[in-house]
């Protein structure tokens, strides 16, 4: 029981990341910010964040 | 220590603004909405000369930096914290050598500079970024934005590197000569920066106190009488607000020296009238503001520079002697691309058996904790199988990005662009080409997007559409398992890898396919000359090891992310249909078979199988859609459950022993692997290059017409090379 339970929580999570995944993808797309979409390459620049100096 | 800078707050005297250079620097970033307009800094000048590295410097954010021409295409805002200064919004634009741009980049950052992007405010302050080598080159852009009326600080760089080759450049004496406040930033960040900050603190308060004398080139009371009517014409027939006169001048000489176009026939039909009487008065108006601004800029340049050694050969002039070479350049560079290929094989061997070994013995750790059942099976054969295939790649991917990290921080690429610009040439393309498609071999997107560094637009069309076939480091996973599994770790020669000379030949395979489409796609629809090839050579510097090392470790960090997020989920689905419907007493062969993802399948598989493919492999090329790596995860995945009762095997020995459950031969063979890779190489499977080109392109004609030509391409080649193979390999 707690298996299957298992089972489906971890396919269901699966499922729901790649579908919000592609719904970003499509949002980007139309805002056209497509630099680093592909997600593989490391192509997009880093989020803001601490300062190096 | 204390640091000088030089600011003239009238026409005739400077005055100098002195600041403690152990000032703490802390900028951050925010996106906070603020009610009032923040100030606009935009960041200025001619390609390469160190623009990003100052946005990156004062923003703290990492967009990449290179020693060539072309790494900047978009324009980029942030909002930031400057001490001292307050918020501002920073702005950094492509790199343009005037206001006139011919390619798609520097018309971008020209209209930008013009004020002529609806939706955008013009910025209150610009801050010139200079190249103290090549002033003269560096001051055209100055000189048109003091025209135009901007408060223009300029930042020098590289006075370090001038000072090594005896030329001298006084920022006072600059700074009197121009007008304007005049920086040294180059150096170490930390030290320079100060300066900067304490410039910008000054004059974003009252921009106004920046006021130099404008059209100072311009003796010719003619011309300007001229511009003014025109540049008035112009304003009035877009209904335009007023501006100050000189800025109608500004404008009026752009229209008359061609720069800038009319915006309605009237006044093309006006500007061809007044160029007429300017001619009869002896003016070419075409050439009047080049040769002018020039002979003022060399005063400038001739009052602010001393020149030590004029006849000095640089280091970078001694190494370009031979790198440069018609032979001799060559062979380096076919060396250097040969050494990058072989390395990727040779010397990520131990660390890849490493890595295999850890996810062998998490796999065997796995079975020995969760008790047998679908649990252990999706935890050991789907993900752990599935994602320990691709970080498999680590070390390969990490030693790519290191030789790119290396040639594009060197500035060797803009050499090799000079050397292929003849090769270049036969297929209709030229020199500027070749960087985005060196783009592509990491990733095709920065690739299609540096296409707007050149000016033509059949040229720039034919190299996006060629982009996609340079093989990306996407596929590099896929080419490794394959050669691995088929290709025998020999040397060539004593010395030269088996492996990597494959790898290199799918490579040049990619090259070769692009350069007969981009033959085709200029002899048959963009019909044209190329245009001659001009670019930026940057002087040799030597890579900074904290610049190459963070742009590894970024590469790896984002490949690892993605092994641990899309390809995970991907193996969980992919184990699901592979696992259900369950079969009773079934053996796994028989049960995979029956599998929803056995059934999908079978339904590909007969298009697949005149390529020398099962079904497996048919199901993997679909899911690779998804990402080029999930092909190796969906192989480890199949070939785990298929083999679910034998002791666990790493994926290329499971590859080299499949056997086929009704024949018992083998499964796969080097025609069926050949053909793989082939498909791979011409394959367009990236969703995200599409929906780049659709962008670029504004249309989804293009996108559609790339990835039905490189389907084509790629099921023909690979046909071919399992039919030849079949018959000719045994």
């Amino acid at each position: 029981m707690i298996e299957s339970i298992t089972l489906i929580v971890i396919t269901v999570a699966a499922f729901i990341f790649l579908a919000l995944r592609s719904f970003r993808f499509v949002k980007r797309l139309r805002q056209g910010r497509l630099e680093g979409a592909c997600g593989s390459c490391g192509c997009r620049p880093k989020n803001p964040g601490s300062n190096s100096l | 220590m204390t640091i000088s800078i030089w600011l003239p707050l009238t026409h005739e005297a400077s005055s100098v603004v002195t600041m403690d250079a152990s000032t703490e620097l802390v900028s951050t970033h925010t996106t906070a909405p603020s009610k009032q307009p923040l100030p606009i800094v935009a960041l200025a000048g001619i390609p390469n000369a160190g623009k990003t590295s100052l946005f990156n410097a004062l923003s703290g954010l990492h967009y990449k930096v290179a020693n060539y021409p072309g790494v900047t295409v978009e324009k980029r805002t942030t909002v930031c914290t400057l001490p001292s200064v307050g918020q501002i919004t920073l702005v950094d634009l492509p790199g343009t050598y005037s206001l006139y741009g011919s390619s798609p980049d520097e018309i971008l950052a020209a209209q930008y500079l013009l004020g002529q992007m609806t939706q955008e405010r013009i910025p209150d302050l610009i801050v010139c970024v200079v190249d103290a080598c090549n002033l003269d080159r560096n001051l055209y852009l100055v000189s048109q934005l003091i025209d135009f009326g901007y408060p223009v600080i300029v930042a020098l760089t590289m006075t370090d590197v001038a000072s090594r080759r005896g030329i001298t450049v006084r920022p006072e004496l600059l700074s009197r000569a121009l007008q304007v406040p005049v920086v040294d930033i180059s150096g170490q960040r930390k030290r320079v920066l100060g300066p900067l900050q304490a410039a910008l603190q000054h004059f974003i308060a009252d921009p106004s106190t920046i006021a130099p004398k404008r059209y100072g080139w311009c003796t010719c009371t003619q011309l300007i009488d001229h511009a003014k009517k025109l540049g008035s014409f112009q304003r009035q027939s877009a209904s335009a607000p007023a501006t100050d006169n000189d800025y109608d001048i500004a404008v009026g000489i752009g229209l008359l020296s061609g720069g800038v176009q009319g915006t309605t026939a009237d006044i093309d039909t006006r500007t061809i009238e007044l160029r007429e009487q300017l001619a009869q008065a002896g003016i070419d108006a075409s050439c009047f503001e080049v040769e002018n601004r020039y002979k003022w800029i060399a005063q400038i340049v001739k009052r602010s520079v001393a020149f030590e050694r004029p006849d000095h050969k640089t280091r970078t002039d001694k190494i370009d002697r031979i790198v440069t070479h018609k032979l001799w350049g060559s062979i380096i560079f076919i060396l250097i691309m040969g050494m990058m290929f072989h390395s990727i094989f040779a010397w990520a061997g131990i660390p890849m058996d490493l890595i295999d070994s850890g996810f062998s013995y998490l796999q065997e750790l796995i079975r020995k904790i969760v008790p047998a059942g679908n649990l252990q099976s999706l935890l050991a054969d789907g993900i752990v199988a599935g994602v320990g295939s691709v970080i498999i790649f680590v070390p390969q991917i990490a030693i790519l990005y290191l030789f790119i990290s290396l040639l594009e921080e060197s500035g060797y690429l803009s050499r090799a662009a000079c050397l292929l610009d003849s090769v270049m040439r036969q297929i209709g393309l030229q020199g500027r080409s070749f960087i985005p498609l060196l783009s592509s071999f990491a990733c095709a997107i920065p690739g299609v997007m540096s296409t707007r560094s050149i000016p033509s637009f059949g040229d720039r069309m034919v190299t996006m559409l060629i982009a996609p076939l340079m093989s990306c480091s996407a596929r590099l996973p896929v080419f490794t398992l394959l050669i691995a599994a088929f290709i025998p770790n020999a040397l060539v020669f004593g010395f030269l890898s088996l492996q990597g000379l494959v790898f290199l030949s799918l490579y040049l395979l990619g090259i070769i396919g692009a350069t007969l489409v981009a033959y085709l796609l200029k002899s048959f629809y963009f019909r044209s000359e190329p245009d001659p090839f001009v670019m930026e050579v940057p002087p040799y510097r030597m890579p900074q090891l904290r610049s190459v090392v963070y742009q590894v470790w970024d590469k790896v960090f984002v490949f690892v992310k993605n092994a641990g997020t899309v390809i995970m989920a991907c193996s969980i689905l992919l184990w699901v249909l592979a696992t259900y419907p369950t079969q009773e007493n079934a053996s796994p062969a028989d049960a995979i078979a029956s599998s929803y993802i056995g059934q999908i399948g079978q339904l590909i598989e007969p298009i697949v199988e005149p390529l020398g493919y099962d079904w497996k492999i048919g199901v993997g090329i679909v899911a690779s859609f998804a990402a080029r790596e999930v092909f190796v995860s969906s192989m480890a995945l199949l070939h785990n459950l298929e083999d679910a009762n034998e002791e666990s095997e790493s994926l290329l020995t499971a590859i080299r022993t499949a056997r086929d459950p009704e024949t018992n031969q083998l499964l796969y063979s080097l025609p069926t692997a050949l053909s793989l890779m082939v498909f791979f190489v011409f394959a367009c499977q990236c969703m995200s290059t599409l929906a780049v080109v659709r962008r670029e392109t504004g249309s989804w004609n293009w996108p559609a017409f790339m990835f039905v030509y490189m389907t084509v391409l790629a099921y023909s080649a690979a046909l071919l090379t399992y039919q030849l193979g079949i018959r000719w390999i045994t």
